[in-house]
């Protein structure tokens, strides 16, 4: 009985130390990797001068997001109801109010979407004023994720690799076929309310 | 965790039937601790509990009216087109049914019984039991997880609403628990 | 960064289930040696008789939340892939009333309510039973309380980002806290001890 208190006694004094050392530390990231995310080449530096409003694919962003790119958040501008239905793996629900009150920190690449073109501009604008020199916005929204990542038609060189990036995601790779024009839009019927398992059986939802 | 009981030998019946004491909770909880961060670093998600009962509701509600199912936005966010074995939370939950029946058959605990306050009939705790249930779930929607998914994991992963939902439930629970106080002790 | 793996994108495929699986049957083991699989030891927390549930859980929140900073800062974890659950402040305290009244009713809560079931505890059935039936009405019910279901929403808000702080300092402050705790309720529970014993000696 007593070595188990011993034993206690021992966790709860990792935990104390653990718990300050925490505090010293401040963000759970080690200096070497910031410092060297702000190392930035003359290329960066001269497309930071001016934070316009980057866009990035959703193939870019699927790529960063499944090779763990340091600094990512993909924020979400949605509504809630739509963020629960589906989002982008990773992504964090934001309203657009809450922009502004978000920190910069080095080494960070920040991606908006949602689905409507101006809010993305509004928000891009908004975190450039806070300090954010990394914006992106995702080209085409949510909607641009359904179908090129998650529902994508693929043909040609690159239909390999997108084949895989998709299937990361849950995705259902489809090969083109004679009716599919490549790259016309194909629009889904929108359901009144989207089930959390839509037409490709990927559940996108997380409970509690 | 903690030492096993130690049998005399003139005792009669097999070592499965002398119980062995609970763990110390601080060691049971680190324990679970560690879980709840395999869990993040496998499954990039924490636990649940309630959430299974949620997908079972719906997929309840889904096989005697579809429409309701699919036009009530609770209801539809948790539905699952591979059917309740390929959900996350149900498969975990389960596997919670098969972890509590292992400690309890080594430890001895296994029983079927009503387990109450020494002044409880038994009647009384089933129905508490019910409605106290029912009451749970009903928080449960509302506050989107339970004990489980909001306050160890929520809690772990410093989401303001789960400690909100921690602070509010415990307090909850000391009042009801006041009031009730006859049916524990 | 190796974490998290990416089996939970694609739910409901074999390798997240099996992780679901053996995560689970960790989290019911644990649940049961800790004791609480059993109605009457849980509710000794709610009337101060026994601390289990207090220890277990914020042991358990202190473990992981430690755990998932110090992965982060080794560069093994990306947080910022980790499921956040999102916050609706109004619905989750609303919420967290209701569900604390529900489980000092029912003496069990939903995880716990399935361990004592495994074991053969009736009432643990019972309180599964009732859940299902809470559930599913207030979820038939969430269309007409949606303005209030929805309200409070600041999607995955944690609690650096809310105070404006560095992580590191909530965490230590989580620790504080926590071992705060313990220590106080160390002293609950000699004190309640120490007056059982009074009693006894009285009669």
């Amino acid at each position: 009985m007593t070595d188990t208190r011993a034993f206690v006694r021992g966790l709860g004094a990792a935990a104390a130390v653990l718990g300050a050392l925490a505090f010293v530390v401040g963000a759970p990231v080690r200096p070497e990797r910031a410092a060297r995310d702000t190392i930035i080449s003359a290329a960066t530096r001269d497309a930071l001068v001016e934070p316009a409003m980057e866009t990035v694919s959703a193939l870019q962003l699927a790529q960063w997001i499944r090779d763990g790119r340091p600094g990512l958040r993909v924020l979400d501008l949605r509504d809630s109801s739509a963020f629960e239905t589906r989002h982008i793996p990773s992504a964090e629900s934001f309203g657009l109010m809450q922009l502004p009150s978000v920190l910069p920190k080095p080494g960070e690449t920040i991606v908006l979407y949602s689905d409507d073109d101006l809010r993305d501009a509004q928000g891009a604008a908004w975190l450039a004023e806070v300090g954010h020199t990394r914006v992106h916005v995702l080209r085409g929204g949510m909607s641009a994720w359904m179908r090129e990542v998650i529902d994508p038609v693929v043909q040609g060189d690159s239909a390999a690799a997108i084949a895989a990036l998709s299937r990361y995601f849950g995705g259902v790779p489809r090969a083109a076929t004679p009716n599919d024009n490549a790259g016309v839009a194909r629009t889904r019927p929108a359901a009144r309310v989207q089930s959390a398992t839509d037409e490709f059986g990927v559940v996108a939802r997380r409970g509690c | 965790m903690s030492a096993p009981v130690v049998i005399p030998s003139e005792v009669e019946g097999s070592a499965l039937t002398q119980q062995r004491p609970y763990a110390d909770p601080y060691v049971a909880g680190v324990a679970l601790g560690l879980v709840l961060l395999a869990s993040f670093v496998i499954a990039g998600r924490g636990l649940g509990a309630s959430g299974a009962f949620a997908t079972a509701a719906a997929t309840t509600v889904r096989s005697v009216a579809p429409d309701v199912a699919s036009n009530n936005s609770f209801l539809a966010t948790h539905l699952d087109a591979g059917g309740l074995l390929r959900d996350w939370l149900v498969v975990e939950i389960l596997g919670v049914m098969i972890g509590g029946w292992c400690s309890a058959a080594l430890a001895g605990r296994l029983g079927v019984k009503v387990e109450r306050g020494p002044h409880a009939g038994v009647s009384p705790r089933l129905w508490a039991a019910g409605a106290g249930g029912a009451i749970m779930g009903a928080g449960a929607v509302l506050a989107r997880g339970c004990t489980s998914g909001q306050a160890l994991t929520g809690g772990a992963l410093l989401s303001v609403g789960a400690w909100l939902f921690i602070a509010a439930a415990f307090g909850a629970a000391y009042v009801v628990a006041y009031v009730t106080r006859r049916s524990w002790t | 960064m190796i974490a998290p793996l990416p089996f939970d994108f694609a739910n409901g495929t074999q390798p997240s289930l099996a992780g679901a699986l053996g995560v689970g049957i960790a989290f019911g083991w644990c649940l049961e040696r800790a004791g609480l699989g059993s109605a009457p030891k849980l509710m000794g927390q709610f009337t101060l008789r026994d601390m289990t549930v207090l220890k277990v859980m914020f042991s358990a929140i202190v473990t992981a939340m430690l755990g998932l900073f110090w992965l982060s800062w080794l560069g093994v974890v990306d947080l910022a892939r980790v499921a956040v659950p999102p916050t609706f402040i109004g619905p989750q305290i609303a919420g967290g009333i209701v569900f604390g009244a529900g489980m000092a009713l029912a003496g069990l809560c939903p995880g716990t309510s399935c361990v004592a079931a495994a074991t053969g505890r009736l009432d643990g059935l019972t309180v599964a039973g009732g859940l299902f039936a809470g559930v599913l009405g207030a979820g038939l019910a969430v269309p007409t309380i949606a303005r209030f279901y929805e309200s409070g929403s600041r999607g995955t808000l944690a609690m650096p980002a809310a105070l404006g702080v560095a992580r590191g300092t909530v965490t230590f402050a989580v620790v504080a806290g926590a071992l705060a705790a313990f220590a106080l309720a160390g002293r609950i529970e000699r004190a309640m001890a120490a007056r059982a014993g009074a009693g006894r000696v009285r009669q």
